[in-house]
């Protein structure tokens, strides 16, 4: 096969490496019930400190050890579910591989490590129902930071900015 | 002043689209998703992905989820250095007409 072409063929070349990238942007996304069980997950995670803390209703150990673990196993298995949903598989070095996501990446992660020892410490010292509302407002934000850093990763591809391994 | 070099193997539309989805930034991407994406047949995305993998330009990993066989492709470091040479070429080629033009008649 005969390798050269012309200008504008290379033109119309280019645009489909374009519409590629935009292909593969369009994929990486939340869906509705990928976001509700990372939602659940979440409020499970930060709403348990609180609820056993609560008087006379306290969760013993080992329910509080049930309810941790079940939402471990629900947020790898929601993310396993949106691989296979999105036909993709993002690079694990995502926080390097894809610049504009950094920042809600880093939030993200900041704002679930500081908030699950907030809620504990509140619940322990100050008060269960702070610590509850301090834990819903947690998952909301991180709900918010995981869509920031899917629509950045969107974006990033979509620009051909992905940092090259 | 040499010709923009055009990597045959990439060159074709079909290999030239799989290449651009799997250079695009995600790990790996299934076989469905590539099909519908560049929008040929299943036996088209297998016959074109086969002729990379044997360039050694992509990888491809074959399991299953549950009955359903699932396959993956990633485009390996060699792939992506001749995608990337090739998008240059193209590049220089539509940016400079006079030596698209050069690199047409030199073939003829």
């Amino acid at each position: 096969m005969d390798p050269n072409i012309t200008p504008d063929q290379a033109q119309e070349r280019l645009a489909d490496v374009d519409r590629a990238r935009d292909a593969v942007a369009q994929r990486i996304r939340m869906p509705g019930w990928y976001t509700a069980a990372y939602a659940g997950a979440l409020a499970v995670l930060f709403v348990v400190p609180g609820l056993s803390s609560w008087p006379g209703h306290e969760l013993s150990a080992s329910a509080v050890r049930i309810a941790i673990l079940s939402a471990v196993v629900v947020l790898v298995l929601a993310e396993a579910a949106l691989r296979r949903s999105t036909g993709t598989r993002l690079r694990p070095d995502r926080a390097t591989a894809y610049v504009s996501a950094r920042r809600p990446i880093l939030l993200t992660g900041g704002i679930v490590l500081l908030g699950s020892a907030i809620t504990w410490v509140t619940a322990v010292a100050v008060s269960w129902i702070l610590s509850i509302a301090l834990g819903l407002i947690v998952v909301a934000l991180a709900v918010r930071g995981q869509r920031e850093t899917a629509d950045a990763i969107g974006r990033d591809i979509r620009a051909g900015r992905v940092v090259p391994r | 002043m040499t010709a923009p070099q055009l990597d045959p193997i990439v060159h074709p539309p079909t290999r030239l689209s799989i290449c651009a989805l799997l250079a695009a930034g995600a790990e790996w991407i299934e076989f469905a998703t590539v099909r519908d994406a560049v929008a040929v047949s299943d036996s088209v995305l297998s016959k074109q992905s086969r002729v990379l993998e044997d360039a050694g330009y992509i990888e491809v990993r074959k399991g299953a989820v549950g009955r359903r066989p699932r396959t993956w492709f990633q485009l390996t470091a060699r792939g992506r250095e001749a995608f990337a040479a090739h998008v240059a070429a193209l590049r220089e080629l539509a940016e400079s007409p006079g030596r698209g033009a050069q690199a047409l008649s030199r073939s003829h």
